[in-house]
């Protein structure tokens, strides 16, 4: 077991706090405090619209041990804030690479049933390490996001396996290894089956949209004259 | 074919010009959208273009007349320097803002859930890409990312071009011109 450090969960998802990303990044953060490690928490979205969130950012991202990105899919890559973020951590690192080694990882959920496709957006992450100077410690892809919207992750009921796979992650970035294949593994198995979640997404959506008092959800408000 | 270009690029590029005179040299109409001079706020994951004013972002800046042009081209390339494999930060906040595009409803495409289009008619899409160096691991992303875009577009055979950014007008219209005839860009 490596001795307890410093780690930055940087959140890209442009809802912050109150994020599926945030909740998955917060129990990854949970894990490393159990075992003395301390953590700060920044939004991406944030830290870009604001010179001493920015600079809070800048002075942990440097100071950190470890990073973890908490992110979800957008249009099959990362969030826009969080590659302006990238971008302007790569700009200073270019100029001041930090003495210490540095490990990041990436955790990526998405909405579609398939874990699978969060890869190209793990694949930029990694790009990111690689060119900013942080070595890549792996990354770990969620399908089926809209699952745990609203819903805390515990042991116990549908959420059990995703907190069991993320402590387990946990566990491993503490001792100051890699994720492991298990790990990613356990947090890319498909929480119910994809017919049933799919059937759960569409209802929510057509409930929600009642809600709103939204009745026509196929409009076409740009179709051009031949359309 | 009325193409729609979309500069995402945040220093001025010469190949924006480079990619309209590809287009002109195959009889179409090119029209730039320079991002650099249009106000354009990041999405913010509220669904509201899906479930309250259903196909338009609920953010009214120039993120809808992005969407709205698009809407009505016959065809979208995306300019951008490769940025760690994908697009610049620049560019993906406009992309992000183009869900409207799409339904919330899933239909299946080469057996994986992707969203049903909400336009009978949808444009070709494409990209240019602009790399630093040659980082082989970073344009293989780049070329991912343009495949499983134009998964989620329905787009069958995407044009994808890849190069130096220093390449040179010849080489880069020579690269483009190869990228419309393998993706059959008529």
């Amino acid at each position: 077991m490596s001795a307890p450090g410093q780690a930055v969960l940087l959140i890209g998802s442009p809802r912050g706090g109150r994020s599926t990303s945030a909740q998955l990044g917060e129990v990854l953060v949970a894990g490393l405090k159990k075992r003395g490690w301390t953590a700060t928490t920044h939004v991406a979205r944030t830290a870009i619209a604001n010179t001493s969130s920015w600079s809070e950012l800048e002075r942990a991202a440097a100071a950190a041990e470890l990073v973890i990105v908490a992110t979800p899919l957008y249009v099959d890559s990362l969030p826009a804030p969080l590659i302006e973020t990238f971008e302007r951590l790569h700009a200073l690192r270019r100029t001041a690479t930090p003495p210490q080694a540095q490990r990041l990882i990436a955790v990526v959920n998405s909405g579609f049933p398939e874990a699978s496709q969060n890869d190209t957006a793990l694949a930029i992450c990694r790009c990111f390490a690689r060119r900013a100077g942080f070595h890549w410690d792996g990354g770990l892809a969620l399908g089926m996001g809209g699952a745990l919207s609203g819903h805390a992750i515990t042991e116990h009921g549908r959420t059990h396996a995703v907190a069991a796979a993320l402590h387990r992650a946990a566990d491993e970035l503490a001792a100051g290894g890699p994720l492991s294949a298990g790990a990613i593994q356990a947090l890319a198995r498909p929480m119910m089956p994809v017919w049933l979640y799919r059937l759960i997404a569409e209802v929510s959506f057509r409930i929600a949209a009642w809600r709103y008092g939204t009745r026509h959800l196929g409009a076409r408000p740009y179709a051009r004259e031949d359309d | 074919m009325k193409i729609l270009l979309i500069d995402g690029c945040a220093v001025e590029q010469p190949a924006a010009a480079w990619l309209a005179e590809a287009c002109r040299e195959r009889g179409w109409s090119p029209t730039t959208l320079n991002l650099r001079a249009l106000t354009i706020a990041s999405c913010t994951g509220c669904f509201g273009c899906w479930l309250r004013t259903p196909g338009i972002c609920v953010t009214d800046d120039d993120g809808r007349e992005v969407l709205k042009q698009l809407v009505q081209s016959d065809g979208v390339i995306l300019l951008t320097p490769v940025t760690f494999g994908g697009y610049s930060a620049l560019l993906k906040r406009a992309l992000d803002r183009i869900i409207p595009m799409i339904s919330p409803f899933f239909s299946t495409v080469n057996g994986e859930t992707h969203h049903r289009l909400r336009y009978t008619r949808q444009p070709r899409f494409g990209a240019l890409g602009l790399m630093g160096d040659d980082d082989a691991v970073e344009a293989q992303t780049f070329r991912t990312l343009v495949a499983r875009n134009a998964l989620n577009w329905h787009e069958p055979r995407p044009a994808v071009a890849l190069v130096r950014a220093d390449a040179g007008a010849t080489a880069t219209r020579a690269t483009l011109q190869a990228a419309f005839d393998i993706a059959g860009w008529k």
